[in-house]
């Protein structure tokens, strides 16, 4: 019974099991060798994060903004607390509102967005990002 | 009230529809039925006649069908982010999935059926039975936890039920052949050719994979991962792959006799791997896991899902 189940790998195949195996050969070699490069130019890399304002809307409840964070550094960063403020023109904070962005992985962005009572047309807006973990 | 009421129609709309497939499937193929469901040999189906209708065979089928399922499909119908994906799946992309495992059910079937001169007619027939199981014990799984109620949304409520389907619907296929024990089980075939290894492989790869595609954790390795750990990764994939199927004599191994061993890597344990890596962007890609992201975290979460892709890749070359 075992010996019936056993396969065995013939000496001389078709050609197409050596194209398939080339082929694949040549993919993994090319994945590692962009893993590799990817290894030497991404030494003591650091996140760079950078928030973008995409659009306003009025909702049931305020006003919403919409956001994206990008990440163009090399390294992916955590746990990235996104705080947007309102601020009067004595750069003063009227309304403040946070949402914590889970992951932001490398050369990536994400979208979001936060929620204010008040129309942040009216006054200056500022959103950054103001921190991160590492994963 | 309008609203409940809404959903009880709803929800009463999904269940005439899932009874009427399954209602469907055992109108139109009873007479067939008889032997070839599950676990029927060929002696006794040609001792009781074409037409008989076994009623005991064709019970234990379904049971070996339902009992796959679990079996198979019980770790994901328990996983959290399955439940969520059930609403916050991209609708095309989960249509897609649940197209392409209709041929992928049909080459399983046809792979594993019962007898050797299975016909596709019979594939088609099995693999479709499977699925109708397959959503039957993820509908049934989910209603005991609790998951599915009346107030369930009509998108989340096909959903759920459609994604567990999946690996509900490969389970009862595989618990039919793996969990009976019918003498004339075509699984033996020493000359099976290389375009059914390579599917048995994507097979493996994507069970495994499905079961842990929807999981954080397997973005978080990889962005806690350097580029030396992914290039570990690689490495270590291929050797067990290798390894299973060539070096540690597993019932089901593979002989290599006058056959130089890198001559089955490349041909056998390479494509493979390939595979398992393609198997495993297909899976991100579809629970949504890649939006946004720039290709090498891409690149670095597919190897880290490739992983279990590539063992459970090896496993079905074995196995199945």
């Amino acid at each position: 019974m075992a010996s019936s189940r056993r396969k065995i790998v013939r000496r001389h195949p078709h050609w197409i099991e050596w194209t398939t195996g080339l082929l694949s050969t040549a993919l993994v070699a090319t994945m590692t060798g962009m893993i590799l490069y990817h290894g030497f130019t991404a030494k003591d890399a650091a996140p760079e994060l950078a928030v973008t304002v995409t659009a306003q809307r009025p909702t049931a409840q305020g006003f919403e903004v919409s956001f994206i964070v990008s990440n163009t550094g090399k390294k992916t960063a955590a746990g990235v607390p996104v705080t947007g403020r309102l601020l009067n023109d004595g750069q003063q904070p009227v309304e403040t509102r946070e949402v914590t962005i889970d992951y932001v992985p490398a050369q990536s962005q994400v979208e979001g967005a936060l929620l204010f009572s008040a129309d942040p047309g009216a006054s200056r807006l500022d959103v950054r990002a103001s921190g991160y973990s590492d994963p | 009230m309008s609203v409940i009421g809404y959903n009880i129609c709803a929800v009463y709309k999904t269940a005439q529809f899932l009874f009427s497939v399954q209602f469907l499937f055992s109108a139109l193929f009873l007479r067939q039925m008889s032997g070839v469901i599950m676990g029927g040999s060929g002696e006794t189906r040609a001792a009781a006649g074409e037409t008989a209708f076994r009623t005991t065979d064709f019970v234990t089928g379904l049971a070996r069908g339902i009992a796959g399922a679990l079996l198979f499909a019980l770790p994901m119908q328990m996983t959290m982010e399955m439940w969520d994906l059930g609403f916050a799946m991209d609708r095309f992309r989960l249509a897609l999935l649940l197209i392409l495992t209709v041929p992928l059910l049909i080459g399983i079937a046809h792979r594993i059926g019962f007898e050797k001169t299975v016909s596709w007619r019979e594939d088609i027939r099995d693999a479709m039975i499977a699925y109708a199981i397959g959503i039957l014990a993820s509908a049934m799984i989910l209603t005991l936890f609790k998951l599915l109620t009346p107030e369930t949304s009509e998108q989340d409520f096909l959903g759920k039920i459609a994604l567990q389907a999946v690996p509900a619907g490969i389970g009862a296929l595989l618990g039919r052949s793996q969990l009976g024990a019918d003498p004339d089980d075509a699984e033996d075939d020493p000359d099976s050719g290389y375009g059914a290894e390579l599917f048995m492989m994507a097979v493996g790869a994507l069970f495994l994979n499905l079961n842990m595609a929807p999981t954080e954790e397997m973005i978080l390795i990889s962005y806690k991962m350097t580029p030396w750990h992914a290039l570990a990764t690689i490495v270590l994939s291929i050797l067990v792959m290798h390894a299973f199927v060539y070096a540690v004599s597993f019932e089901g191994g593979h002989e290599l006799e006058d056959t130089p061993g890198w001559h089955a890597l490349i041909r056998f344990t390479l494509p493979g791997y390939v595979i398992a890596l393609l198997v495993s962007l297909y899976c991100l890609w579809s629970f949504g896991r890649l939006d946004g992201s720039g290709s090498m975290p891409a690149l670095m979460s597919t190897i880290v899902l490739g992983f279990p892709g590539a063992i459970g890749a090896a496993a079905a070359r074995l196995i199945l």
